[in-house]
């Protein structure tokens, strides 16, 4: 079943005297429990059409349903919300608040959905678990290596218990090791806990792993691939 | 949670927030200090002019008031004090007789208001009595019937004052900061006199420039004075039959208030004298002064008193010395007006402090936005921000100036050898004790609250423009 579904989805940026076609009529379904990689070269679309996903951007035509709300219908309120809800983030650059332990980074989303503070600390507690951070949870970001700051952010990003996870090259800046491990992580909660993910990437580990690979050239899908 | 991270979020560049708590809490107990100063001295006028002067209450014939009348005095001023005594916030009564009156004395003439009072009574509504200088004699007391009690000011204008450097005057200019130089040339004119305070003065412009010596003589003459214990004074007035009337007393004491203009025109005489002298019935007196037990309720008394006696005038200190609440309301308007702009121009210091802030964390605040904090919260979070940043600071400022202003309130801040004469000729003590009340302190925190609303909108609002997809490209 689609979880996700983009109908001939363009993003033209006006901004600069030359007019760009970052995203092309896109037209894409995600299932629920993909493990997908968008992959193309720098400047092919890929985090365009993740911001999209993600309601970060907004289409300059076509449509984005997710569970059969369309983004597009959405007021701004409702948009944040939406994705407070349904969409983890996974970043590049982690993105971790650097004044809070990892702990904290992980409540901090359920605060925000209203969670009581018991039901925080044993969703915060199994978080850590998941990604293998037990006993790490009073570390403070910079106390913590690369990798083990994007376990924070993957955990954080489950955290708010979202239909689907958006990775935008969550692996660019580890060594080989922390994406090994990363990577296990990730597949393990896709397997396990049926998690949707999506991630936008360069990195080859990445597309080893990925059981389905869109490929992105000037906007366009040039290819997608379902691997068994 | 929002409050633990903006409490955080403050100390992530610890010197910049440092400095601008300090530059907070230092504009504050500023601030704050100056209020007390000024406050205070507003505060201590009132005192003194109750405590001297006017009481809360006081009663008259009607038109009393308007031309000081010998004829418009109350016959039987005994049962009335005896009957407003039993009014329940009443503290004490006294009246007294006044007259106004030509003091002379050894060729030197003053225009004063001569007042008969009965000592006992009188001390239980006014502090005359601990007004008295050193060696300046002592309060009336009954059986003095030819003792008049002068203000210090009054004793100079009449010359019943002269200047010694005796043993004690020599040991007291000591103490004070004259170079030894000074004081050995003081030395000198051990037990000499000085007959005047030109004279006094003249002799200080020998040992030292003229502007150290218009600094020098107040401590000069404080320490040298010499009172002329009962020197005799000739008081002359029109009494009640329109005769010229009058008596001599002699000095029984000199009582300084810290206000000159009082002390300048004001004797006091026991009443049974005084009546007889102004032809007055044995009971008389122009006016009737109630002291209260609680202040707070003063309006409610006086329409009592007035209730009773509908026929008189009664008037609240207020209402007579209106100035002295004015400058009071005046003097809090000002201290406000003043801590708004240690605020306002603070603000400014916040404002930049929280950009910068912004600033940095940039993609930190489109990664809130992109997870799905409402701008809602980010503003609230920025306000929370800077409200706490401002409180930090306008906290620690306030202990700071309670503290300081605890250890000068006790011994006050003598000003006396600077601008002593200059303050009690506005009728200001010299010796000024800071006071800040609650009041003041929460309308303050109100202040400081709203500077920390006000500068926190712009920085704020900068962060809510950010868009998300390019903060979090930021570097």
């Amino acid at each position: 079943m689609s979880i996700i579904k983009i109908e001939n989805l363009s993003r033209t940026y006006t901004e600069t005297e030359v007019e760009v076609k970052a995203v092309n009529n896109v037209s894409l379904n995600i299932d629920e429990g993909e493990f997908t990689a968008i992959v193309g070269p720098s400047g092919s679309g890929k985090t365009t059409l993740l911001n999209m996903i993600g309601g970060l951007d907004a289409p300059t035509s076509g449509t984005i349903s997710i569970n059969g709300s369309s983004l597009g219908e959405l007021g701004g309120r409702e948009l944040i919300d939406f994705r407070l809800r349904n969409i983890g983030f996974v970043f590049q650059a982690y993105n971790l608040i650097p004044v809070l332990t990892a702990s904290e980074n992980i409540e901090f989303i359920m605060h925000l959905q209203g969670r009581s503070k018991a039901e925080r600390k044993s969703r915060t507690d199994e978080l850590l678990s998941a990604v293998g951070l037990d006993g790490r949870g009073n570390s403070r970001p910079a106390q913590l290596s690369g990798g083990q700051q994007q376990r924070v952010a993957v955990a954080r990003a489950l955290a708010s218990k979202p239909r689907f996870i958006l990775a935008d090259e969550p692996t660019a800046n580890l060594d080989s090791k922390s994406t090994t491990k990363l990577l296990e992580i990730m597949e393990e909660l896709n397997k396990k806990e049926n998690i949707t993910f999506i991630f936008s990437t360069h990195d080859q580990r990445v597309v080893n792993k990925a059981r389905r690979v869109v490929t992105l050239e000037d906007g366009k899908i040039v290819s997608d691939e379902t691997r068994k | 949670m929002i409050f633990q991270i903006a409490w955080k979020n403050i100390w992530r560049s610890r010197i910049r927030s440092l400095v601008v708590i300090v530059a907070v809490a230092l504009g504050m107990f500023g601030g704050i200090y100056t209020v007390a100063v000024m406050l205070g001295m507003a505060d201590q006028r009132v005192q003194m002019a109750l405590g001297n002067e006017l009481g809360h209450l006081q009663i008259y014939q009607p038109g009393y008031r308007d031309n000081n009348d010998i004829l418009h005095f109350f016959n039987d001023a005994d049962s009335m004090i005896n009957r407003i005594e039993t009014i329940e916030n009443v503290a004490h009564v006294t009246h007294r007789v006044r007259v106004q009156a030509m003091a002379n004395s050894a060729g030197y003439t003053s225009g004063v208001i001569l007042s008969g009072i009965n000592p006992e009574k009188e001390v239980q509504v006014f502090n005359l009595k601990d007004k008295i200088c050193v060696d300046g004699g002592e309060f009336l007391t009954n059986d003095n019937t030819r003792g008049v009690l002068i203000g210090r000011k009054l004793a100079e204008n009449l010359r019943l004052v002269y200047y010694e450097f005796s043993e004690s005057a020599l040991s007291n200019l000591e103490e004070l900061n004259f170079s030894d130089e000074i004081i050995s040339i003081f030395k000198t004119k051990k037990d000499e006199v000085f007959r005047s305070e030109k004279e006094l003065k003249e002799f200080l412009m020998t040992i030292m420039d003229e502007e150290k010596a218009n600094t020098a003589i107040y401590k000069v003459e404080n320490a040298t004075i010499k009172f002329k214990l009962r020197n005799k004074i000739r008081f002359q007035f029109q009494d009640a039959r329109g005769d010229l009337s009058g008596g001599m007393y002699r000095v029984a004491g000199v009582y300084q208030t810290g206000n000159n203009m009082y002390d300048a025109s004001n004797a006091f005489v026991l009443d049974d004298v005084l009546v007889k002298q102004a032809s007055l019935p044995e009971r008389a007196a122009h006016e009737i002064i109630i002291r209260l037990k609680d202040s707070d309720l003063i309006d409610e008394t006086k329409a009592q008193i007035s209730d009773i006696y509908s026929d008189t005038e009664t008037k609240t200190w207020i209402e007579m010395e209106p100035m002295l609440k004015t400058m009071n309301d005046m003097m809090w308007v000002f201290s406000l007006f003043f801590i708004a702009i240690i605020l306002f121009a603070l603000s400014f210091g916040i404002i930049n402090t929280m950009l910068m802030a912004i600033l940095e964390r940039t993609r930190e605040i489109g990664m809130l936005m992109a997870v799905g904090m409402s701008r809602k919260r980010i503003f609230n979070m920025i306000m929370t921000e800077t409200i706490m940043l401002t409180a930090t600071g306008a906290v620690a400022g306030m202990i700071l100036g309670s503290i300081v202003i605890a250890a000068t309130a006790s011994n006050g801040i003598d000003l006396s050898a600077m601008y002593g004469d200059g303050l009690a000729e506005m009728g200001f003590s010299a010796v000024l004790t800071p006071v800040i009340g609650a009041r003041e302190y929460l309308m303050i925190v109100a202040l400081v609250l709203a500077t920390g609303i006000l500068a926190s909108i712009y920085p704020a609002r900068k962060a809510l423009k950010l868009n998300p997809v390019a903060a979090l490209r930021a570097e």
